[in-house]
């Protein structure tokens, strides 16, 4: 079971994705960054990628459980604000798109992500960015 | 020899173990998304409620920052699998909090404390019922 693989896939996929848009948008990964990247007239991503559960019960008494990989996949994307939704959308897109083909990036890993709740727009308050999240439960093989 | 088997009464335990596991599953969960909750004054992590058929969007009253206490307003009538529930925060900032990592951190669970615990609520109704099911004679 290696948690690391899982992860990379993940990150790998997503960061590459976002590399090929137009501008390219940086990606910001769990316990890499401190702070958020660029400024108020930047667009960023923030993935974070968690694991709350990596054995599931089984009916045999004798045996602790099996080894199933439960995670969550949570996608943040920040533009400016008060430049409209297309970028967002167009960001939101990417990263959905992109959790829908990670099941064939690397059969071994097979992850399979679930159903995608969002994007949620998060439009209000002082701050200075418009930010758009995804998040989807997902099963993998380490 | 064959056994009977009393449909009216098995129907009536099979209906108090649903019941049974939907107010464990929305205790449970509650007490997730208390727990969970990034903490500085404790008021959005003491305003999560339950309630049946409709919103309770009561909240806890203002804090001094750093006060952290925690207060989980527990439903006090009977839950029962039927209606509509609902789990709802309805403090101002509670979209922010929830779904914006920048604001999210000291979640624990990290940044994604709340999804986290959405995304797996499937899980945990299943897990609930499944105990409660085998309970059933």
């Amino acid at each position: 079971m290696s948690l690391a693989t899982i992860r990379s896939v993940f990150e790998v996929a997503i960061q590459n994705a976002f590399a090929g848009m137009t501008p390219a948008v940086p990606v910001a990964f769990d316990n890499v960054q401190s702070k958020p990247l660029g400024g108020a007239d930047s667009e960023f991503v923030v993935l974070s990628i968690d694991f709350p559960s990596i054995t599931e019960p089984i009916l045999c008494m004798t045996e602790a459980g099996i080894d199933l990989i439960r995670g969550n996949v949570q996608l943040a994307c920040y533009t400016p604000r008060e430049t409209g939704m297309k970028r967002l959308e167009e960001m939101t897109t990417v990263a959905a798109q992109t959790l829908n083909t990670l099941k064939a990036a690397d059969p071994a890993v097979n992850a399979t992500v679930g159903q995608i709740a969002g994007p949620i727009s998060v439009l209000e308050g002082p701050q200075p960015h418009a930010l758009a999240t995804l998040s989807a439960p997902f099963t993998a093989r380490g | 020899m064959a056994k009977g088997l009393n449909t009216a009464k098995y129907a009536k335990d099979v209906k108090q173990a649903i019941d049974f596991a939907m107010a464990a599953y929305l205790n449970a969960a509650q007490g997730k998304l208390v727990r969970a909750n990034p903490k500085d004054t404790g008021r959005m992590a003491s305003s999560w409620n339950i309630a049946q058929n409709y919103v309770d969007a009561s909240t806890a009253p203002e804090r001094v920052p750093g006060s952290q206490q925690v207060v989980v307003n527990t439903y006090n009538g009977k839950i029962t699998a039927d209606g509509t529930w609902f789990i709802s925060n309805s403090v101002p900032y509670a979209v922010r909090v929830a779904y914006d990592p920048t604001w999210a951190k000291g979640g624990a669970g990290g940044t994604a404390w709340y999804t986290n615990i959405t995304n797996s609520l499937p899980q945990l109704l299943t897990k609930y019922q499944t105990q409660a099911l085998r309970r059933v004679k």
